[in-house]
C-alpha cells in the first residue's frame, strides 16, 4: 500500500516538475522571441519624419499684424510662412537629437545656416534634445514683392534636456524665450536668415488646490467607484458611448452609496493631439449626466499613451490643452488623474523619462485647468511619492493583501505628510476558478473589501473601488491573452452581469 | 503531494517574475555656488577667458558644469572643484551672435547660480542686405515698390532697433534727396510711389562705413488712356481671302507717355449686335497692328479695340458685299449629278478654291443639304443613291451667301 501511494507520489512530482520545465522552456523562448520583437529604441523615435510635422504640434497664435504700411497679408501667404517656421524649428530640434545637420539648408540661410550648422554639429559628447511647446506670432514687416517676412515670436516655451555620453540627464529645464525673425523666400522655399532671441521673463505660476480647504473637503467624503460599463469596458467605453447605459449605471452607483466615479479616456480613442469633437461631446454628455445625479467624477487622462519621449510633448500638449480647456469650468469635474499607473512603464521607458513626462503634463495641465485638482494613480504606494510636491493628493492602487495596507499607508504618510491620501483603487476578484492561485469568491471578495475599508476609515483614507461590474470581456489588448489574468479580471465588480448586487456591494451603503 | 505541486508552481513563477530593477539614484545635498561674472553685455566677437566660480558648503572634487545656453544649443563645459573653487576655460567660445546666452552652473543636475548675459552687434562697421521688389513699377504713383535691407555688422548680425540707416533717392528727372529710417524688428525700410515721368529710380542705403550698391527700379508708362482705331486697308467683299488691316493710333498713358511696348491690345469683331471673334495684339512704339480675315459672306462687321484697362476705343464700321458675281450649275442626266461652274467674283475670277458650296434639294416637305468646295471655280454633286429618283425636285445652290434656284425633273 505504502508502495503505491510512493509511486503515485513520485509520478505527481516528477510530472510537476516536467509541467515546470515546459513552463520554463516556453517563457524564456516567449521572452527571445519579445526580444526581437520589441521594435524601435528610443534613439529610433529620433528620425526626420517624411510627413515632417507628423510628431510636431506646437500651439500657433498669430497677433494682430504691426505692419507698418497696414498692409493685409493673405492666409496662403501667411500659412506658408508659419509652415516653414514651424518645421525649421522641429528640423532644428532632431539634427541637435542626431548631431546631423544635413536637413538644415532647406531651412535656414545666409549666416544663421552656417552658426546652426556650427551647433548642431558641435564635437562634444553631450546631446541636446528639445523641443518648443508654443508659437505665439505678429508679423512686424512683409515685403511687397511678398520675398522676405519679419516677425516676432513670443513667449515660446522650450524644453531641453541635456544628456552625456552615456545617455544620463545632466540638466533640464523649461523656459520662456522671446524671438525676433527674418525669414527670406529662396527658390520657393521660406528660410530662417536671422534670428535674434531674448530670455523671457514669464515664470508659470504652479500655484496648486492642495490647501484649498472646500476641494479638500470633496476629497473627505468621497465615496468612488471605478467605472467602465458592463459590457464595452476599456476601450470600447467611448467608441459605443450610450447616454441610456450612462444614466442608468449612474443611478445604479448613486443607490449603492457612491458619489464619485473615476472614469478613463484612452489616448488613441480621443483623438491623441487632435482630440475629436465626437469623444469630447460623448465626454460632455457623460459629466452633465453625472452633475444631474450629483455625482463626481475624477477623469484619467492618457490611457494607453503613445510615448513618453520630450518629441511627443507637443501632442501632450495638445490633448491637454483640448480636453481641460473644454472642461475646466464643469463642476462635476472633481480631479484630473493624469495617468493611470504610470509606473509599470518604468520598465520600459525608464523612471526618469516617465517623471519628466508626468512633471510636464501636470505643470501644463494645472495651466489650462486651474479649477480642479490633479493626481497621478500610481500602481503601488512604493512609487506613490514621486512628484508629491507638484500634485494636489497623492492617489495610489492597491491589490495586496489587506493586512498589509495599513502599513503601506503610515509609509507613504510618512514621505508626503503634507498631501491627503486617495485609494484611487483596489478590490479582488470574486471569480471561483482554479486558475485563481488562491480560489477567490464573493464571500471572500467582501472580507477583502471589509477589512480595506475599515483600514481606509481608520487611517482617514478615501478610496475609489475597483470596480462598478463585472464586465463581458476583459480585452486582450489589455490583459493579454493569459486566461488566468483576463479570467478573475472579468469578476472584480460590485455588480454581478445579471445586474444584482454581490454580497460586498452592501458594505457600501453603511 | 499538494506541497509539491505548489512548490513546482512558485518554483516556475519566482524564474519567471525575475527581472532587472534599476536601482534609484540618490543626489547628494549641495551648497551653495556663484559664477563670479558680472558682465551684463558684451560686444560681439568679444572673448571670455575663464570664468570663476566660488562655493560653499560642497566637497572638493565635486564636477561641476556650466552650461553655456546660446541662441539654439547648449554648451556644456566641466570642471572639478577644488578648496570651494573651479574654473571653466571658454577661451575656445566664441561670443559673436547677437542675443542673450545664458551661464548655468549645475551639478547632479542642480542649478547652484546662472547668469544672462547680452552680447551686443557691433556698430560702426556695417554690412546691409539689401531686398528690392517689385523692381518694375508703372507710372502714375499707383504703384508701389520696397528696398527692404537688414543691416548687421561684420559678424552678420542685425543691428539694434533704433540704429539709423540713411536711404538716398534720385527719381528720373528729379535731383536726389536723402531720408533717415531707424531700424526695427531687426529691419529697416522705405517704400516709394512712382511720380509721373518714367525712367528709373535710383536708390541706394547707407549705414556707418556699409553701404549697398545703387539699386534701380524701372518706372514704366502707365495703363493706356483712350486711343482710336482706323482701317488702313481692306476689301470689302466678302471672299474669306484678303484681310482688314487695322491699328491703333498711338497709345498713351495719362502722363503722355507712350505705353510699354509688349502691352495687350484686344480687337473685337461684333456681328449681328453679337462679338464673333476676339483678335489679340501687342503694341510695338505705342501702336498695336491687327488683320482680320474677311468674311465668307456677306455682312457688317463692327470692329473696336480695348486695352487691359477695359479702355475702349471708337469703333469701325465695314460692310461686306457678296463676292459673287455668277453662279451657274445644271443637272448632268448621264451622270445624275449636279454640275456647279463655273462661279466668278466680282472681279471676275473665280472664287478661292474651298470656298464653300450648298446644295439644297427639296421635294415636298423633306429637304436634303449637300455640301461641297470649289475646286478651280467648279464642284460637282453627284445625287447617288435611290433618294433621287423619278420626280420633280427644287434646287438652291448657295455660294457666298449669294443663292440660285433651278427645278429638276428627273424622268
Amino acid at each position: 500500500m505504502t508502495e503505491v501511494k510512493h509511486n503515485n507520489l513520485s509520478r505527481i512530482v516528477s510530472a510537476a516538475i516536467v509541467v515546470g520545465l515546459i513552463a520554463i522552456v516556453f517563457a524564456g523562448l516567449g521572452k527571445t522571441i519579445a526580444y526581437f520583437k520589441t521594435g524601435a529604441d528610443n534613439g529610433e523615435v529620433y528620425v526626420i519624419n517624411t510627413n515632417i510635422l507628423k510628431d510636431h504640434h506646437p500651439a500657433v497664435t498669430w497677433q494682430e499684424d504691426q505692419i507698418v504700411d497696414g498692409r493685409i497679408v493673405n492666409d496662403y501667404m501667411r500659412g506658408d510662412l508659419e509652415k516653414a517656421y514651424i518645421e525649421a524649428w522641429y528640423v532644428v530640434n532632431m539634427s541637435f537629437a542626431n548631431k546631423d545637420a544635413s536637413h538644415l539648408e532647406d531651412y535656414f540661410a545666409g549666416k544663421a545656416l552656417e552658426w546652426i550648422r556650427e551647433e548642431v554639429t558641435d564635437s562634444s559628447a553631450f546631446t541636446l534634445r528639445q523641443t518648443e511647446l508654443n508659437h505665439n506670432l505678429q508679423l512686424n514687416h512683409f515685403t511687397l514683392d511678398n520675398q522676405l517676412a519679419a516677425f516676432s515670436d513670443q513667449g515660446v516655451k522650450v524644453v531641453k534636456k541635456i544628456l552625456d555620453d552615456q545617455g544620463e540627464l545632466i540638466y533640464e529645464e523649461e523656459n520662456t524665450f522671446d524671438y525676433e525673425v527674418v525669414m527670406t523666400l529662396d527658390d520657393g522655399r521660406w528660410r530662417i536668415r536671422h534670428l535674434v532671441k531674448k530670455i523671457g521673463q514669464e515664470k508659470e505660476s504652479k500655484d496648486q488646490l492642495g490647501n484649498d480647504t472646500m476641494m479638500l473637503a470633496k476629497l473627505d467624503r468621497m465615496k468612488g467607484v471605478n467605472y467602465y460599463p458592463a459590457s464595452t469596458p476599456w476601450f470600447d467605453f467611448w467608441e459605443n458611448y450610450s447616454v441610456d447605459t450612462t444614466k442608468k449605471d449612474l443611478v445604479l452607483a448613486k443607490s449603492l452609496g457612491f458619489n464619485t466615479v473615476r472614469i478613463f479616456l484612452q489616448y488613441s480613442v480621443f483623438g491623441e493631439e487632435n482630440v475629436k469633437q465626437e469623444m469630447l461631446d460623448k465626454l460632455t454628455s457623460f459629466l452633465d449626466i453625472a452633475r444631474d445625479n450629483k455625482t463626481k467624477v475624477i477623469v484619467t487622462l492618457f490611457d494607453f499613451p503613445k510615448s513618453y519621449d520630450l518629441i511627443n510633448y507637443t501632442s501632450t500638449d495638445r490633448h491637454l490643452e483640448s480636453i481641460l480647456t473644454r472642461f475646466k469650468d464643469h463642476n462635476a469635474i472633481l480631479a484630473w488623474d493624469i495617468k493611470n499607473e504610470p509606473d509599470l512603464d518604468y520598465k520600459n521607458y525608464g523612471e526618469r523619462v516617465v517623471t519628466d513626462w508626468l512633471s510636464f503634463a501636470i505643470s501644463r495641465a494645472r495651466l489650462y485647468d486651474p479649477n480642479h485638482l490633479i493626481t497621478v494613480g500610481w500602481s503601488d504606494a512604493e512609487y506613490a511619492d514621486k512628484l508629491h510636491e507638484e500634485l494636489d493628493f497623492v492617489s495610489f492602487h492597491y491589490y495586496k493583501e489587506a493586512d498589509g495596507l495599513s502599513a503601506a499607508i503610515k509609509e507613504l504618510k510618512k514621505k508626503c505628510p503634507s498631501k491627503k491620501l486617495v485609494l484611487g483603487e483596489f478590490g479582488q476578484t470574486s471569480l471561483q476558478s482554479l486558475l485563481t492561485v488562491y480560489n477567490k469568491s464573493e464571500e471572500k471578495q467582501s472580507i477583502y473589501y471589509d477589512k480595506v475599508l475599515s483600514t481606509l476609515k481608520q487611517e482617514g483614507v478615501s478610496s475609489i473601488c475597483w470596480a462598478l461590474h463585472d464586465f463581458e470581456d476583459a480585452p486582450v489588448e489589455v490583459f493579454g491573452l493569459k486566461p488566468w489574468i483576463r479570467g478573475p479580471q472579468k469578476h472584480f465588480g460590485l455588480v454581478r452581469r445579471d445586474g444584482s448586487s454581490k454580497p460586498v456591494a452592501s458594505l457600501f451603503k453603511k | 503531494m499538494i506541497r509539491y505541486l505548489y512548490i513546482s508552481i512558485l518554483f516556475a513563477v519566482l524564474l519567471l517574475s525575475c527581472g532587472d530593477k534599476e536601482p534609484i539614484k540618490t543626489t547628494n545635498q549641495f551648497g551653495s555656488a556663484e559664477i563670479l561674472f558680472d558682465k551684463e553685455n558684451i560686444k560681439a566677437g568679444d572673448k571670455i577667458n575663464i570664468i570663476d566660480v566660488k562655493t560653499d558648503g560642497i566637497v572638493d572634487g565635486e564636477e561641476l558644469n556650466l552650461l553655456v545656453s546660446n541662441k539654439w544649443g547648449v554648451k556644456v563645459l566641466t570642471s572639478q572643484l577644488k578648496n570651494d573653487k573651479a574654473s571653466f576655460d571658454l577661451l575656445e567660445l566664441d561670443f559673436q551672435e547677437r542675443g542673450e546666452i545664458e551661464f548655468i552652473l549645475t551639478a547632479e543636475q542642480k542649478v547652484l547660480d546662472r547668469h544672462k548675459l547680452e552680447i551686443l552687434p557691433l556698430s560702426g562697421d556695417s554690412l546691409i542686405e539689401s531686398f528690392l521688389g517689385p523692381k518694375t513699377i508703372f507710372v502714375g504713383g499707383e504703384e508701389k515698390t520696397m528696398l527692404t535691407n537688414v543691416t548687421t555688422d561684420k559678424y552678420g548680425n542685425p543691428i539694434l532697433d533704433g540704429s539709423k540707416v540713411n536711404y538716398s533717392i534720385r527719381f528720373p528727372g528729379e535731383k536726389s534727396y536723402t531720408r533717415e529710417v531707424e531700424a526695427d524688428h531687426l529691419v529697416s525700410f522705405i517704400q516709394l510711389k512712382s511720380k509721373e515721368e518714367i525712367g528709373k529710380i535710383i536708390i541706394g542705403a547707407n549705414c556707418d562705413k556699409g553701404s549697398i550698391r545703387e539699386q534701380e527700379i524701372r518706372v514704366i508708362p502707365g495703363y493706356p488712356t483712350k486711343f482710336r482705331v482706323e482701317v488702313v486697308e481692306w476689301f470689302p467683299y466678302a471672299d474669306s481671302r484678303q484681310t482688314v488691316w487695322i491699328r491703333t493710333d498711338v497709345i498713351r498713358d495719362s502722363f503722355g507717355n507712350v505705353i510699354a511696348d509688349g502691352t495687350m491690345v484686344s480687337f473685337m469683331v461684333k456681328a449681328n449686335s453679337k462679338i464673333i471673334n476676339e483678335y489679340k495684339s501687342f503694341t510695338v512704339g505705342g501702336i498695336a497692328n491687327v488683320y482680320l480675315e474677311n468674311p465668307p459672306t456677306e455682312t457688317s462687321w463692327e470692329v473696336f479695340a480695348q486695352s487691359d484697362n477695359e479702355n475702349r476705343s471708337n469703333s469701325i464700321k465695314l460692310d461686306f458685299e457678296s463676292n459673287i458675281e455668277s453662279i451657274a450649275f445644271d443637272y448632268d442626266r448621264r451622270k445624275h449629278s449636279v454640275f456647279v461652274g463655273p462661279i466668278t467674283s466680282k472681279l471676275g475670277q473665280f472664287v478661292n478654291d474651298g470656298t464653300e458650296v450648298s446644295l439644297i434639294i427639296s421635294k415636298g416637305e423633306s429637304e436634303i443639304l449637300l455640301e461641297n468646295e470649289a475646286l478651280d471655280g467648279f464642284c460637282e454633286f453627284k445625287l447617288r443613291g435611290n433618294k433621287f429618283v423619278q420626280g420633280t425636285y427644287a434646287l438652291a445652290l448657295e455660294v457666298g451667301g449669294e443663292r440660285s434656284t433651278k427645278r429638276l425633273v428627273i424622268r
